[in-house]
């Protein structure tokens, strides 16, 4: 049997890393990048990204974004990546230096974009830049013909350029180095084609930014979108590349190894294994993984995963608690189950609008599943206008093709599934839905669109943030069979500790028709009884169990002790008294 | 496989050319054409009118028939016609029959002919408008775009990317002049560009007595002058499905800007506190300005109240005054209904306004519609066969009178498009048309509205590096109260 070598071994173990990395422990991440773009198989969505210098990188980029759809195979593209980003490496590291003892040191660059991705905001355009670069100075080592060689060291110029933007200055960085300290390279003909090349680098970004006039000089030098914030300088990435060009040369100058030759390359690989694992631990951040979990099982109505997860760990973020509390509505739990989990008052419900992307996106689902159609629309659009790099969103897509299908707007609903239609994971969706939008009966069976539509809002009232309470109401006057409403409306008397208003609207549970009253009504009933009633003691109405009005004694009679919150922690922390009086 | 497929189309394309279809079945209806140009009036220097047909068909031929000219044009489901025939086809014929036949399961049907009237009248060559997504308080990408009406081509003369991604408004001409023309950028080093002739401004508009900076206004058309309103602008989200959004004032006054004295003139009938008012305009002559105006009342709460009349009052351009009294041109208590947008026509023969049922904004009013007051007789065309079944708003002159553009809904109630609308010598308005597109299918998949259509019978003398040097590198000139 033939004896793998460490070349063919350590990259495909480290592309197997990779993947299992992003599939396994990282698969939201992929699942949010995914749902902020929106690639069209259209000519002209392909010219929009030509037309501009990187744009065919991003073009790639987002063409591969759309695969984190599936993040098993989103992973496969970036796992492919990093090691073609290694096997380049170690090409241009052959040219400088024969001895493979410095294997090892060529997974660096791939291991610190791999760091970068790590970051949601760090797109994939950048790391297909970065592949771009690595080709051209492949090719350029490859050309044996001098003739060829100064061709392509003119030519590649403008191309690099235009399909990789700012990268070109690192492959030019390149030439400068290997006339430095590479001896054949050393020729008259060199020097005076990398003038050539530095002239050209310079010049063409101001060439371009004569011609495309309405884009701003400095995305004419950097091109590629490699960060989500275009004000945000791309150091990171920039610091990755000039590493890669650096590389060759820096190893060329490290002492030739002759003896111990395993013990050394067992070393570096020691070392890189370690550092690796360091420098991804330290870039991963597991806390947002977390809250991009709870928005995509929100996002796909996968309430029993969002709860499952609530189970395992109470989130503690307002944007994963306000997901856990549409998933225990959802499921008719949360006035009977929302205070065993950890509460932050009403900004866990109905979060605050902001002008960003992510809130807006994860509230409007919240809308949406309420009945507020016309506000969830509006959070939706929002958050599209507020995404940075002027993308457009699958999900937003959706939700508005979604909200304009409920208001009854066909010609809107149509125009937004028609460009969903070019698109290649929602394309048959939009499709289907085209199909049935003119056949009313159909919709209205439907088990989401048919209930919104029943139970959207007919009068018309102007919605106020700042009175979400009253807004609550309004949808539950609508109708008052929407028990979702209802639940928001007493969850946020509850969590806004306004009890008066709580004790009003506790009368209207009977059109829910509770079997028995949710035991959180049940424990702030009680609590409001005892702090009002004691005047004109009465008796406790029938819907109150005899165990709760025990239990609630008990509470009270320790609430006041210096250290009651450590105290009734252990027994009343899932209480809606604990909450009352212990949470901010 | 494919190349072949392309070679064997593009053959059957260069064939059919020449050719006409035989057709199996003929329906007594007009063609689904995309957009709408069946029955249309044109001007004579309008782009191809490139059409498609959305249903699900295999081939398309179109067979253009005039006096002295027939062109038969194929297509999968699209008709794209060459610029250079379709232009000396508009200069030889008065009226084009077009007879549309399309392949539909293995058969050929043929639709009514419909017909292309061309009228005589030139329109004014040059359109701008804002490309803007049409949210709700964010935004992302604005650009201020000029399309030439006579061909396909757009240049944008502003983009906020270039501008910190700062909000910019209405750009509007001096009698569509390209000479004169003006929009507010806002931001922190925004302010209202002014173009004469190339040399670009930045004023910074707000005085002691004004609201806020300029907003909606109008230049007098000596040039030296412009009307403004300001006012204090509040938007609010409706819940119920068909509407979308309201946007009201909370105060609004008038204001008269001197371009040459950098002074902001005020009338205390236009500053009345009492009173809104709002989106005024020059008369042709100059001689009046022409506003909405309204009582001042409880907003939100009687949102549904309030209505806005078309008053007017005079102007002396030599003196630079404002009159005593105010006149009624058209009393919103009598109509029931809220006036907005006036524009006089240039040669002063008529006023088009658009009418909704309350409010200030009627962008969002499904209801919003046209009107044309006939400025010598007082009568008022309700322009039924112009408006659609969504808001029809913002509209602008071309500079013979002749022709309109406006802002129109009625695709989907949500994204404008800029539609195109000939009165004739009798004064009657014509089915309008959208402004045509080299792609017919755009306007379903873009995600852009077509903001604040001015049409200008020239290219306007600066780009959007001007602008972004304007806005980076140069201080906002103040504006001063004159002191009355």
């Amino acid at each position: 049997m033939k004896k793998f070598s460490h070349h063919i071994i350590s990259p495909f173990a480290f592309g197997t890393i990779v993947y299992l990395f992003f599939t396994l422990l990282y698969p939201y991440h992929l699942h949010y990048q995914e749902q902020y773009q929106l690639f069209l198989f259209t000519g002209d969505y392909f010219q929009s990204y030509l037309n501009i210098p990187g744009g065919m990188s991003d073009y790639i980029g987002n063409f591969l974004t759309q695969f984190y759809f599936y993040p098993s195979v989103g992973a496969i593209f970036i796992a492919f990546l990093l090691v073609l980003i290694q096997q380049l490496t170690w090409k241009t590291v052959k040219n400088t230096e024969k001895s493979s003892v410095y294997f090892p040191l060529t997974f660096i660059p791939s291991i610190l974009y791999w760091a970068l991705l790590c970051d949601e905001n760090y797109l994939p355009g950048g790391l297909i830049s970065l592949v771009f670069l690595m080709v051209f100075i492949s090719i350029r080592i490859t050309i044996k013909s001098e003739n060829l060689k100064s061709i392509f060291a003119v030519l590649s110029i403008p191309v690099l350029y235009w399909i990789a933007g700012g990268a070109v200055v690192f492959y030019v960085l390149y030439s400068v180095l290997a006339i430095l300290f590479i001896r054949k390279e050393r020729t008259a003909r060199n020097t005076i084609i990398t003038f050539i090349q530095v002239g050209l680098a310079i010049s063409l970004p101001f060439i371009a930014k004569a011609i495309l006039i309405q884009h701003p000089i400095i995305k004419m030098w950097i091109g590629v979108n490699f960060y989500s914030f275009p004000n945000t300088f791309p150091f990171y990435a920039g610091g990755v590349f000039l590493l890669s060009v650096l590389l060759p040369f820096f190893i060329k100058s490290l002492m030739i190894i002759r003896f111990h030759f395993k013990w050394a390359i067992t070393v570096l690989y020691v070392v890189i294994i370690i550092a690796g694992f360091v420098t991804i631990k330290t870039s991963s951040v597991f806390d947002k993984e977390e809250v991009m979990a709870y928005d995509f099982h929100t996002r796909m109505r996968q309430w029993d995963k969002v709860i499952a997860m609530a189970d395992k760990k109470s989130p503690s973020s307002p944007l994963s608690v306000s997901c856990l509390n549409l998933a225990l509505a959802k499921k008719g739990m949360l006035a009977e189950h929302m205070f065993e989990y950890y509460q932050n008052g009403t900004g866990g419900l109905l979060p605050d609008f902001k002008k960003d992307f992510t809130i807006p996106m994860v509230t409007g689902e919240i809308y949406y599943q309420l009945g507020f159609i016309n506000t969830a629309q509006r959070y939706t659009f929002e958050a599209m206008e507020a995404l940075p790099l002027y993308q457009k969103s699958a999900r937003t897509m959706k939700r508005l093709a979604e909200t304009n299908l409920i208001n009854g707007n066909r010609a809107l609903t149509l125009k937004y599934l028609k460009i969903l239609q070019k698109t290649l994971f929602y394309s048959k969706w939009a499709t289907a839905l085209s199909k049935v939008i003119d056949d009313q009966e159909i919709l209205l069976q439907h088990p989401e669109y048919g209930w919104l539509m029943t139970h959207k809002i007919q009068n018309d009232f102007f919605f106020s943030e700042g009175e979400k309470d009253m807004m609550l109401g309004q949808l539950f006057t609508a109708n008052n069979k929407n028990r979702t409403a209802y639940e928001y409306l007493m969850a946020y008397c509850l969590l806004n500790k306004d009890l008066n208003h709580f004790m009003q609207y506790l009368s209207l549970a009977q059109t829910i028709g509770y079997k028995q009253m949710p035991i959180s009504f049940q424990e702030a009933f009680i609590y409001s009884w005892k702090m009002t009633s004691q005047k004109a003691p009465k008796s406790m109405p029938s819907f109150i169990s005899n165990e709760k009005i025990q239990s609630a004694n008990a509470f009270l009679s320790k609430m006041n002790l210096p250290n009651a919150s450590e105290v009734l922690k252990k027994d009343y922390g899932k209480t809606y008294w604990y909450y009352l009086q212990f949470r901010n | 496989m494919k190349l072949s497929y392309l070679i064997i189309l593009s053959f059957s394309l260069l064939i059919g050319c020449r050719q006409r279809i035989q057709t199996d079945k003929v329906l007594p209806v007009y063609p689904p054409v995309y957009p709408d140009y069946t029955e249309v009036t044109i001007p004579k220097n309008i782009a191809p009118l490139n059409f498609m047909i959305k249903d699900d068909i295999t081939a398309i031929q179109a067979v253009i028939k005039g006096d002295q000219n027939q062109m038969v044009l194929n297509g999968t489901n699209t008709i794209r016609f060459n610029l250079k025939k379709w232009k000396q086809l508009l200069l030889d014929e008065k009226k084009l029959a077009v007879t549309v036949s399309v392949q539909k399961n293995n058969e050929w049907i043929q639709y009514k002919s419909f017909n292309w009237y061309i009228a005589d009248e030139e329109i004014d060559p040059y359109l701008s408008y804002r490309l803007i997504e049409p949210g709700y308080e964010v935004w992302n990408k604005i650009q201020l775009a000029e399309r030439c009406i006579e061909n396909f081509d757009e240049n944008i003369f502003a983009d906020n990317n270039l501008t910190e991604g700062s909000c910019m408004n209405c750009h509007i001409y001096n009698n569509q002049n390209p000479s004169q023309s003006m929009f507010h950028i806002r931001g922190k080093h925004g302010g209202t560009v002014l173009n004469n002739n190339g040399n670009l401004r930045k004023l910074k508009t707000k005085t002691d007595k004004m609201l806020s900076n300029a907003v909606y206004g109008g230049f007098h058309p000596g040039g030296r002058y412009a009307v403004f309103s300001t006012n204090y602008i509040i938007p609010e989200f409706h819940a119920q499905g068909s509407k979308k959004l309201e946007v009201y004032d909370t105060a609004s006054d008038l204001a008269i800007l001197d371009f040459e004295t950098n002074q902001s003139i005020t009338n205390p009938l236009l500053t009345d506190s009492l009173n809104f008012d709002t989106f005024p305009v020059f008369s042709a002559d100059g001689n009046k300005i022409y506003y909405c105006g309204a009582k001042a009342i409880d907003v939100p709460d009687s949102i549904q109240k309030l209505k806005y009349s078309i008053c007017s009052i005079s102007f002396d351009g030599e003196k630079g005054e404002v009159g005593t009294s105010v006149d009624t041109l058209w009393n919103a208590r009598m109509t029931n209904h809220s006036a907005c947008h006036l524009k006089p026509s240039p040669d002063g023969k008529h006023l088009l306004f658009t009418e909704a049922d309350y409010g200030t904004f009627p962008i969002w009013h499904r209801e919003a519609d046209l009107r044309l007051i006939n400025l010598e007789t007082g009568k008022i065309d309700s322009l039924n066969q112009v408006n659609g079944d969504y808001s029809d708003s913002y509209h602008s002159w071309s500079s013979n009178s002749r022709w309109f553009v406006f802002a129109s809904k009625r695709q989907n109630g949500i994204y404008g498009q800029p539609y195109f609308c000939y009165i004739d010598k009798n004064g009657v308005a014509h089915k309008p048309f959208v402004l045509p597109q080299k792609n017919p299918d755009l306007y379903n998949i873009t995600l852009k509205s077509y903001n604040i259509p001015e049409l200008s019978l020239g290219p306007l003398p600066f780009d959007a590096m001007d602008i972004e040097r304007l806005y980076w590198k140069q201080e906002a000139e103040p504006f001063s109260d004159k002191e009355i």
